[in-house]
């Protein structure tokens, strides 16, 4: 079942949570909205769901080519997870998972071994058979939202919304959760929308991401094509650390210090000036020049726990740079705090 | 003494179990206990055979059928409309909200007496709103529905009270996911909303429930005091009181008592079962 919106503004007194927004999400495919927080990708998510409303008069909602955005909550057949899991807490986890069935007008409701399989069912494919006796209140946080996700799976909705499913959860838990989630999606393929502010997140998981920003979308693509060509100045800082320069325009190229940087094309609309974006692991550092025009910079300082040193630099002109190589670059090449090093950017974007 | 009292003493932040414990022991049986322990004792002074007579004659039955009748139908109607009065309070905002909520607890300040007095002059044949029910069969100042309208007028804002913070710790989230699940709103109103209020319900029941049946001042104008028909317990006992008949007096209100602590014991005890599901294990 695909999910069409179609100009879809949402306004909250002044403030424009979602401006005039169009998505498709093509049917079966795990959808990461991301933005940071007030970006309005869970307004989107709520109003795709039903349980918010967009603005009168603005545009559609077409699940599977059919307007849905009259219906309410009730009567859309979406699944819809929380943050905090909303679970019943005076329920034991299978009667939370049986809810949806045992509500269902009496002439489509299953009969109650129906029911009983299709919990346990559901209760095996989120791994927690043993549970189904227990009360929300004994169950993990990560159970909680396997739970949750169970009961949404429960009725055999068309798509599956979840906001920041794994957002309440520790940095272990959430690792192992979206990983997880990728697996059953995969075994289920039901049209999924998932909203998160955590990049990673939305890069491992998903098979398209939609970045989001003050109630617009910035771009639409597949987790490599946005993170190795952002669209948008937005969308370069927000996937990720990134080192932004002030650079000049001169004579047809883009100069950073007094080195005209090569492979990089003139943006649109940049007259003098013109800000170069580079990621820290897409720069080289060596200590000697190597006969191409290099930038030079003065190692401030190295820190070397984690997986990769990270290098700060300052160039004459007064500007930092971070820089991320392998511990063995650092070694080979003796680096210090005050050694003199000679900086090529491997791969940088620029924006005018 | 490492086991046993590890098991009783629960670790915190602030020392002081024993006196605590003391104290507590202490203030509730100079304050409760020894009073309600002299009340036993003057009844029982009046010897068995003419303690079951005071008790079980038929004016007082009929007292004791009205008054925990009246407070039952009471505390009913209290956790019925109350439900309804907290919900509106806590999710819903509207221009005079916070002197709505301030008229809550009214009840609760206002001297009883003016209350039945208030209510009598509304409701008797004369009243406002009596002019209007006593034509049409309808009486509710000195006859039944008076002492029960008594009551539940004292007894709203126990039950309101009590449910506010309930309801305010419910995550509006989990009415979102009936509704997502396609529950209709009285599915999930019954099956979501009440159970997990439940236990704050029942609170607000006992409470309703067992002011009413102490409940004097305000019953006493608007019932007409008719013996046999409109005669509650705490009246019998004050007429009692001023017949001078203290034994009498003392064996009403500890039948009475018992009753009560029966009552409110099982409501006590269902409360728990419902309270805990809420809780970890």
């Amino acid at each position: 079942m695909s999910i069409e919106v179609t100009g879809i503004s949402k306004s909250f007194g002044s403030f424009r949570a979602l401006d005039n927004v169009t998505l498709t999400v093509p049917s079966g495919e795990l959808v990461a909205l991301l933005g940071p927080s007030g970006s309005g990708k869970t307004t989107l998510l709520r109003i795709i769901a039903g349980l918010d409303r967009a603005d009168p008069g603005s545009g559609a909602i077409l699940f599977h080519d059919e307007n849905v955005a009259k219906r309410d909550v009730r009567t859309r057949h979406v699944g819809f997870v929380f943050q905090h899991y909303a679970l019943f807490r005076h329920m034991t986890v299978f009667q939370n998972v049986a809810f949806g069935l045992e509500v269902a007008p009496r002439k489509t409701r299953k009969s109650v071994a129906d029911i009983r399989d299709r919990v346990r069912e559901l209760l095996s494919l989120v791994q927690l058979e043993g549970y189904a006796d227990r009360y929300p209140n004994q169950l993990s946080g990560g159970q909680r939202q396997r739970i949750a996700l169970a009961r949404a799976l429960a009725v055999e909705p068309k798509v599956l919304l979840l906001d920041e499913p794994f957002g309440a959860l520790d940095a272990k838990v959430r690792k192992e959760l979206r990983a997880w989630l990728r697996r059953l999606h995969d075994e289920i393929h039901v049209t999924s929308v998932f909203v998160t502010h955590d990049q990673d997140e939305a890069l491992e998981v998903s098979d398209q991401v939609v970045v989001m920003n003050e109630g617009r979308i910035e771009q639409v693509g597949t987790p490599e094509s946005i993170f190795h060509h952002p669209a948008t100045e937005f969308v370069m800082r927000f996937l990720g650390d990134v080192n932004q320069f002030h650079g000049r325009v001169e004579s047809g190229r883009v100069h950073l210090g007094d080195v005209a940087l090569p492979g990089l094309s003139v943006p649109e609309g940049a007259v003098d000036t013109a800000r170069i974006f580079v990621r820290p692991h897409d720069i080289e550092l060596d200590t000697r020049r190597n006969g191409q025009p290099v930038v030079e910079a003065t190692v401030r300082r190295v820190y070397s726990a984690g997986p990769v040193s990270r290098v700060e630099l300052v160039m004459p002109t007064g500007q930092e740079m971070a820089v991320t190589v392998p511990h063995e670059r650092v070694e080979a090449l003796h680096l210090d705090t005050g050694s003199a090093v000679f900086v090529k950017l491997r791969r940088a974007r620029v924006f005018a | 003494m490492g086991a046993a009292t590890s098991r009783i003493v629960k670790p915190s932040v602030l020392p002081g179990f024993g006196p605590a414990l003391g104290y507590t022991v202490f203030y509730l049986s100079a304050v409760v206990l020894l009073p309600l322990a002299a009340m036993f004792v003057k009844a029982a002074g009046l010897g068995w055979s003419s303690f079951w007579e005071t008790i079980a004659s038929p004016r007082v039955v009929a007292a004791y059928q009205l008054t925990f009748g009246a407070s039952a139908i009471a505390a009913i109607l209290n956790v019925t409309f109350g439900f309804v009065l907290a919900w509106t309070l806590v999710r819903y905002s509207f221009p005079g909200k916070k002197l709505v909520d301030a008229a809550i607890d009214l009840p609760f300040a206002l001297p009883t007496a003016v209350s039945g007095i208030a209510l009598t002059a509304v409701y008797a044949r004369n009243g406002w709103v009596g002019q209007f029910l006593e034509p049409a069969g309808f009486h509710v100042a000195y006859a039944p529905p008076g002492i029960v309208l008594a009551l539940t007028f004292i007894g709203l804002p126990f039950v309101v009270r009590t449910l506010q913070p309930a309801l305010e710790d419910l995550d509006f989230e989990v009415e979102e996911a009936a509704a997502s699940l396609g529950a209709t709103r009285r599915q999930t109103l019954v099956r979501v909303i009440v159970p997990a209020v439940l236990p704050a319900l029942l609170t607000g029941f006992a409470l309703s429930f067992a002011r009413a049946i102490g409940e004097y001042g305000s019953v006493v104008f608007i019932s007409g005091n008719i013996p046999m028909k409109t005669e509650i317990v705490p009246l019998l006992i004050v007429t009692k009181l001023e017949n001078y008949d203290y034994a009498g007096a003392t064996a009403l209100g500890a039948s009475a008592l018992v009753i009560s602590f029966a009552i409110l014991f099982l409501i006590n005890v269902t409360q728990w079962l419902a309270a805990r599901r809420h809780r970890r294990t």
